[in-house]
């Protein structure tokens, strides 16, 4: 009846790699348990459920439009304004919330990180999962606004896993670095909207890629959401994407997953004594 | 395959007083010591403290410093992270202390085992360390099978979602398989008896329900070792008994648990070893009736009595000063081990440097602060010289728990001293007949007469 599985706790225990790859593997139905409780819980006790995840991009869309596009006139490479701020607004929100709730991750759950153990990188990593459940009704509604405005291309289908892997990794491995901050220095939290914020404005949401100094284009891989973005609204157009871009966008994110990890698990053992 | 369960070894925790340090104090010592690391990283010196065991302040006890530090001294050396600077200036500060030290146990397959001990003796960082919630500092523990903690009750339950949905986020975050709920679910809700409320979010459950979900899903875990920490301390009597009753089943099926609790008469119904633990250290070891012996007579906790030498020690202004405060009790109880059966008294000694009407008034305080009720003595005439005021207790006045006691001097109408925290003691349970039904609700625990007869024979339509 005993299984013969051993283990042993010791100071050093967390630092090994196995043991951490092991220990996510055991745990993997407490991820998927923690995915279905956030989506669960994110629209209870709303009047319009889950409607809101369709009305948040398109009003927002709406303000864009009227007030960078009939007011500021900003130029958008030949797209119309609804479509130009949608393409970006789509990826940019779900990543944005992701970003934000992944920060804040570990300071939310402290009462279960106190009282029971599991690899606590399952929260953010559920928390990233579930924003693919937004982006989804998000990306279905820039589907359909581009074939009613008819600049749908096919090419959008096979790009947007390839982007959407970029944006996660990108939340991801930045969350985890600031969740583990926000463990022990609170200042996270206060920081974290305005973080966001700037963080928008260095990525063309607003502008199109084309308005950056020719400097900043060219190292322009080194925020991938300007990637994404970039890429959603290329396709739209018509106009070829750059493979390079592309590929040092994803590497630039799987660097910035890597950093997180590295980074959080160098904390995560003592994140019960701090929070 | 041996048949020992757990087996400890060298254990130790460090922690630092009050939580972590403040904010700015911490990011401005990991900054500055993370920038001097970087303008002295090519001198030849090992900058993990880890490695250097010599530039530690003074290790409490140096007994297993060495064994778990990983590190040799041969390490290249390398720039501190900030993790290691931190680390290291909490060593530097003597503001740490050991929470668990040099923990040994080996404990067999099948045992049930009482850990026992005042607040703050490091059971629950044991049990923490034992649910690798928390790493330990030193040693380590080796252990086979599958380990679930119940450190609290209902651990996840989300309020916005129902009873069936949280059923299923509590087993999975306490470690069950999602299929094995499935199996458990008609044997969980039939155990909470909540079927009726089972798609009501829980947030409109009475608190009984709550609990009693909650410990439904616990009660249906099948780890190989069970650790329980004082959580069968809520819920009504009847439920305590049938989880009570759960866990005699589970020690049956040859599971091993660690139980956690200052309800003595729990203890010794479930277990049958123990150890007692005090600052960190364990201080006995064996068969649980010596152990609970062994903590009854222990005393490390309570302030029996004070004394001061002369008035200009006593603390306070004022003509009139405490001299000594004592707790008493008459022989056969003890004033070590008081219980809500034991009458005692308190007894206050006087220095007055002038005369004086004076009166003193106690007053009884949970630790946490709250008021019980306070008590005031008749005014008195004195002139200068001692004077004795002495308050007489009866049984069955106070609840199991522990107490702290207020003196207050007044003049006239006008207080003039406040002595907070005069005495502090803690009154036990008392065996009752019965099986055990835990702490009795109430801040006091009266004995009140009763008249109880049948008053009239009839048959009721």
């Amino acid at each position: 009846m005993i299984s013969s599985a051993t283990t042993v706790i010791s100071a050093e225990r967390h630092e090994r790699l196995r043991q951490f790859l092991k220990d996510l593997w055991d745990y993997r139905e407490l991820f998927w348990t923690f995915v279905e409780r956030d989506i669960k819980v994110r629209y209870k006790q709303t009047a319009f459920g889950v409607i809101w995840v369709v009305l948040q991009p398109l009003f927002m869309m709406g303000a864009f439009s009227i007030i960078f596009g009939k007011i500021a006139r900003m130029p958008t490479d030949g797209l119309p304004y609804a479509l130009f701020y949608l393409a970006a607004l789509v990826p940019w929100n779900t990543f944005a919330t992701a970003l934000s709730q992944s920060s804040l991750s570990m300071e939310a759950n402290a009462q279960l990180i106190s009282k029971v153990y599991f690899p606590r990188v399952v929260v953010p990593g559920g928390i990233i999962c579930g924003s693919f459940v937004d982006f989804g009704i998000g990306w279905t509604l820039l589907n359909g606004v581009a074939i009613w405005m008819g600049y749908w291309h096919w090419q959008l289908l096979p790009l947007t896993p390839f982007l959407l892997l970029i944006q996660a990794c990108t939340a991801f491995g930045i969350g985890l670095v600031l969740a583990a901050l926000n463990a022990q220095y609170r200042d996270v939290k206060h920081a974290i909207g305005f973080v966001v914020q700037v963080f928008m404005l260095a990525t063309p949401v607003i502008y199109p890629a084309s308005r950056l100094p020719l400097a900043a284009q060219q190292w322009m891989f080194l925020n991938p959401m300007a990637v994404v973005v970039t890429s959603y609204r290329a396709t739209l157009q018509g106009v070829a994407l750059d493979p390079q871009l592309l590929a040092l966008g994803l590497l630039t994110s799987v660097l910035y997953l890597f950093l997180g990890v590295w980074f959080f698990r160098r904390r995560e053992a003592r994140l019960a004594d701090i929070l | 395959m041996s048949d020992t369960a757990i087996k400890i070894e060298n254990l130790g925790k460090r922690y630092r007083y009050g939580g972590a340090a403040p904010l700015s104090h911490n990011l401005r010592a990991d900054i500055t010591e993370w920038a001097k690391g970087l303008i002295r990283r090519r001198e030849p010196r090992v900058q993990s403290h880890e490695s250097q065991p010599s530039t530690l302040r003074s290790p409490p006890s140096p007994a297993s410093e060495p064994s778990a530090l990983s590190p040799q001294p041969s390490t290249p050396p390398h720039h501190p992270s900030l993790h290691e600077v931190h680390e290291k200036h909490l060593d530097e500060s003597p503001e740490y202390f050991w929470a668990l030290r040099d923990i040994n146990l080996e404990i067999k397959q099948g045992e049930v085992v009482g850990i026992i001990g005042r607040n703050g003796a490091g059971k629950s960082t044991l049990l923490k360390i034992l649910s690798r919630i928390t790493p330990p500092t030193t040693g380590k523990i080796t252990y086979h099978g599958r380990v679930s903690s119940l450190l609290e009750v209902g651990t996840g339950f989300h309020r916005e979602l129902t009873g069936r949905e949280n059923v299923f986020l509590n087993g999975s975050i306490l470690g069950m398989r999602r299929a094995e709920i499935a199996r458990k679910f008609d044997e969980i809700v039939a155990f909470a008896e909540v079927e009726k409320f089972l798609d009501t979010p829980v947030k409109f459950y009475s608190s009984g329900m709550y609990v009693r979900l909650a410990f439904a899903v616990a009660a249906h875990l099948e780890p190989e070792i069970l650790v329980v920490d004082e959580v069968l301390a809520v819920g009504d009597a009847s439920f305590q008994k049938k989880c009570l009753g759960k866990m005699g089943d589970v020690a049956k099926q040859g599971r091993t648990i660690l139980f956690v609790s200052h309800n003595m008469t729990a203890i010794k119904s479930l277990c049958r070893s123990g150890f007692l633990l005090n600052q960190g250290t364990i201080v006995t070891s064996g068969e649980i009736s010596g152990v609970i012996d062994a903590y009854v007579s222990s005393d490390t906790f309570a302030v029996c009595s004070r004394y001061w030498d002369s008035p200009t020690e006593s603390p306070g202004p004022g003509p009139f000063r405490f001299k000594s405060i004592v707790l008493a009790t008459d022989a056969p109880h003890r004033t070590d081990h008081l219980t809500v059966k034991t009458p005692f008294r308190v007894s206050i000694d006087l220095w007055a440097s002038r005369p004086g009407t004076v009166n003193l008034s106690l007053q009884m305080n949970l630790l946490s602060g709250e008021i019980i009720f306070a008590v005031a003595s008749q005014r008195i005439q004195l002139v200068p010289g001692e004077a004795r005021f002495v308050c007489h207790f009866p049984s069955d006045l106070l609840n199991d728990g522990a107490y702290s006691l207020n003196a207050m001097i007044v003049e006239g109408d006008a207080p003039r001293y406040v002595l907070r925290e005069a005495l502090v003691f803690e009154v036990h349970d008392v065996a009752r007949s019965g099986s055990w039904v835990g702490k009795w609700p109430g801040l006091v625990r009266p004995q009140l007469s009763w008249n109880c007869a049948q008053t009239t024979v009839t048959t009721l339509p």
